[in-house]
């Protein structure tokens, strides 16, 4: 079975790199950028399955990411992580073409649940 | 009580609220933040730990190495808990006699969360020696809070604000500076009636520093109250 392949875009590095290594024990195939520009980059190059995106973020917020996200790659599977509980935002999201959307703190758990649903919806 | 500096009042009342729900909104982000770190590094460990369980060898220079990266994250959320709190007390008491420096630094700390959305950097400008200043502490940083939010709201990406402050006889002028001329946008303009009013009701004044039709500083002219 091929392992999933997964982008994290989020400005926290500390964040990011744990997550990044948690997800790589439970065998799945995953990188991240610290920034949307670099997502954007880092997509043109390469296939993923699934992109989990940072909402806030400087520069180009993770709003205007998912739109280049989904014309770019209209397959990927886009899951929000967000630190605001701004249901408003998040639905709005939703209508965007993103998959779903987490609220931080993330369980790791519920991360990988939500992953494997949306790997099953783009199949 | 006349009719108009009652609706002032109201509105400095409402804004004043609003002004404290922005800065513990952006503080309660960034805690929450912290947190998500510390759950996601403690997590990590506890990976480390269970495969260590099922016979894996653990490395225990990568268990220090998470666990010092916990310890630098408490003390982020520390620092800025404690930021927010001297923040928090500020609205105490209605005029007081305060170390501006501090109380500026304080706020531009807390406003940095603002400016890094559109990766500008805040910095500050102060004198060597304390600046003293008996006036409304709350008041001043919601002044000062509007002028970030402009120029900040205006500037072009990358940019740098300077916060500066000095003091002659009995009046203070802190200064907001762009170090490019920013365009008096829409959302500039709505600013400044309440800074008026704010203005007003230290007792002091502002001033717009034009550099071809582009604002260069905002300066704010405060008293020393008796």
């Amino acid at each position: 079975m091929a392992r999933m392949r997964v982008l994290l875009v989020d400005d926290e590095e500390e964040l990011v790199s744990t997550l990044e290594e948690r997800l790589a024990l439970r065998d799945i195939d995953v990188e991240y950028v610290l920034s949307g520009d670099q997502a954007l980059n880092r997509i043109k190059e390469k296939d993923y399955d699934i992109v989990l995106l940072d909402v806030m973020m400087p520069g180009m917020n993770g709003m205007d990411v998912l739109v280049n996200i989904r014309r770019l790659r209209p397959e990927t599977q886009i899951i929000l992580l967000t630190g605001l509980s701004d249901a408003k935002d998040c639905e709005n999201s939703l209508k965007h073409g993103a998959f779903d959307y987490i609220v931080k703190p993330v369980r790791i758990d519920t991360l990988i649940q939500k992953m494997h649903e949306a790997m099953r919806c783009g199949k | 009580m006349n009719e108009s500096l009652h609706d002032r009042e109201q509105v400095l009342k409402e804004k004043s609220l609003a002004f404290f729900g922005s800065i513990s909104a952006s503080f309660s982000h960034e805690i929450n933040n912290i947190i998500a770190m510390m759950g996601e590094m403690s997590g990590l460990m506890s990976d480390y730990m269970c495969a260590a369980r099922k016979g894996r060898s653990l490395d225990s220079d990568k268990i220090e190495t998470i666990n010092n990266k916990i310890m630098q994250s408490a003390r982020r959320g520390e620092n800025i808990i404690k930021h927010f709190n001297r923040f928090a007390h500020s609205a105490d008491d209605p005029v007081k006699v305060i170390d501006l420096g501090e109380l500026l630094d304080n706020l531009v700390v807390l406003s940095r969360r603002f400016a890094s959305r559109k990766e500008i950097e805040l910095e500050t400008r102060f004198p060597q020696v304390p600046v003293c200043l008996n006036t409304d502490p709350f008041s001043l940083q919601h002044s000062v809070f509007i002028c970030i939010e402009a120029a900040v709201s205006a500037a072009g990406e990358h940019e740098t604000i300077t916060v500066a402050l000095e003091k002659d006889d009995s009046v203070c002028r802190i200064t907001v500076r762009s170090g490019a001329p920013f365009p008096a946008t829409d959302e500039v303009k709505e600013r400044i009636p309440l800074l008026k009013v704010i203005m007003e009701y230290l007792g002091g004044r502002f001033e717009l520093v034009k550099e071809q039709d582009k604002i260069r500083e905002i300066i704010l002219i405060i008293p020393d109250l008796p």
